[in-house]
């Protein structure tokens, strides 16, 4: 459905904040706008799930009955991810019944105990970004899944560190750490291809 | 292409059509203050529970003497390690994650690196376990306890003033003083005190029994003179000799000691530290 030059106008956040007064209709245009997204990111994380239309109105659905837990005075697009997240990872579990993130050492004890200086270079992402998406969608199914997501909101989403660091619930220097450590491990899949 | 279009505006159909009709509904505002409430409390509750914990680790090696074996030399500190209440630290440990979990549901949580979050909690409560000990809290709950009004939390309180006697360490008020030069009781130690053990109670064996009856031989280098005096309170850490002594525990007369303490450490013990 386009959207109409009154809606264009409209921020996100103003879209919620009407939602929540009990303006139903203005969910339709927050999944208009989230719809497209949220498929490519679910499409991505869930690599292998079918039913990606159930999960993807799984978290419209979640999102709607939660929209009153949103704080209009913050972004809204990192709330609504949060929300994807962990509806992806339930789905993930109900089909492997197992947690998804296999103990990796490396990344989960160290690089959320201690601080790690972070600078988000918008110049240093706009020269690797060709070079890295095109890695990415040769060697993304091949990374570890903590690795996948980071990468996957980084370079598909277009996320900041701090809107990762809200939907993933890590300190930003971690995020700033596994993006390196998946960029080291996307060019040594893609030097072997 | 078309596809994917059409898809997404199914689900799009089909969520608004399920909120239209009312098989969905927005969760009001106070189900998700209240939710944050119960997190606070929960987080308030684990805090408090963990200070308590820390306060009642400090309370009980405060008065049963433990702490004080820090000051006993190398045996004195093995001693500590090995009748320390490690089950309480553990319990301890265990809260204090459990509160930077929870503190983990909260933005200025999740942002902050594990080891500020983790070292800030584990500071605040230990600082809070202090702040109570100071307040002498578990001084009231022990008075309480022993007139059996905490009902089963009194438990807690029934053993902590005894020091751990299985690992030799006893608390006594000395009735006599054996001097090498002219002591007012003889025996077959020199430079050695009668103590009667106090053991926490008020039975009638308090006074008389000779089974509550220690010598302590003091360590190399002390002197008992000038040392102890009789009616002191002291503690003291050492080896329990196997034979008995005779001694002369009152000038009028003698009386069967139950034992003999070599002692490696002795502190005579104030007001204060019994407190």
């Amino acid at each position: 459905m386009p959207e109409s030059e009154a809606q264009v106008a409209i921020s996100d956040e103003q879209a919620a904040l009407l939602v929540q007064k009990g303006d139903k209709d203005k969910f339709g245009l927050l999944m208009d706008r989230y719809k497209a997204r949220l498929f490519r990111y679910g499409r991505k994380f869930l690599a292998n799930e079918d039913n990606i239309d159930d999960v993807v109105q799984d978290v419209f659905i979640k999102a709607y009955q939660n929209i009153r837990s949103f704080d209009v005075s913050q972004k809204f697009s990192p709330w609504i991810y949060r929300i994807a997240h962990n509806t992806y990872i339930n789905a993930i579990k109900k089909i492997s019944r197992g947690p998804i993130y296999t103990f990796d050492f490396d990344t989960i004890a160290f690089d959320t105990i201690v601080s790690h200086p972070v600078y988000e270079d918008p110049l240093i992402k706009e020269t690797e970004e060709v070079e890295i998406k095109k890695m990415v969608e040769k060697g993304l199914g091949t990374l570890s899944p903590n690795y996948r997501e980071i990468v996957i909101l980084y370079y598909t989403e277009e996320l900041s560190y701090k809107e990762i660091a809200d939907i993933l619930r890590i300190p930003i220097g971690t995020v700033g750490i596994r993006l390196k450590r998946a960029k080291e491990a996307l060019k040594k899949i893609f030097l072997k291809k | 292409m078309e596809h994917k279009n059409t898809q997404q505006n199914t689900i799009e159909k089909k969520v608004l059509e399920k909120i239209q009709s009312g098989e969905i509904k927005m969760r009001s505002k106070s189900y998700f203050i209240l939710k944050v409430a119960l997190l606070v409390i929960v987080a308030l509750l684990v805090l408090v529970t963990s200070a308590l914990l820390v306060s009642f680790m400090i309370f009980s090696l405060r008065v049963s003497g433990r702490l004080f074996l820090l000051g006993f030399g190398d045996r004195g500190l093995l001693t500590f390690f090995v009748t320390f209440p490690w089950f309480i630290l553990l319990a301890d440990i265990l809260f204090v994650v459990l509160f930077e979990r929870l503190l983990n549901h909260f933005k200025f949580g999740y942002r902050t690196p594990l080891v500020y979050t983790l070292g800030a909690s584990a500071l605040i409560i230990i600082l809070a376990g202090f702040g109570l000990d100071k307040i002498s809290l578990h001084e009231a709950l022990f008075q309480e306890a022993a007139g059996h009004h905490l009902g089963p939390v009194g438990g807690l309180y029934t053993d902590v003033r005894l020091p751990p006697r299985q690992e030799g360490v006893f608390r006594g008020i000395v009735t006599n003083v054996v001097t090498n030069t002219g002591s007012t009781t003889t025996g077959p130690f020199i430079n050695a005190f009668t103590m009667h053990r106090d053991d926490e109670d008020t039975d009638t064996d308090d006074a008389t029994d000779t089974a509550m009856t220690w010598y302590v031989i003091l360590p190399p280098g002390v002197s008992v003179a000038g040392f102890v005096k009789q009616g002191d309170v002291v503690l003291v850490a050492g080896d329990i000799l196997a034979a008995s002594g005779t001694a002369n525990a009152n000038s009028d007369g003698t009386s069967t000691a139950h034992g003999t303490i070599r002692a490696y450490g002795i502190r005579k013990m104030t007001t204060e530290d019994e407190q």
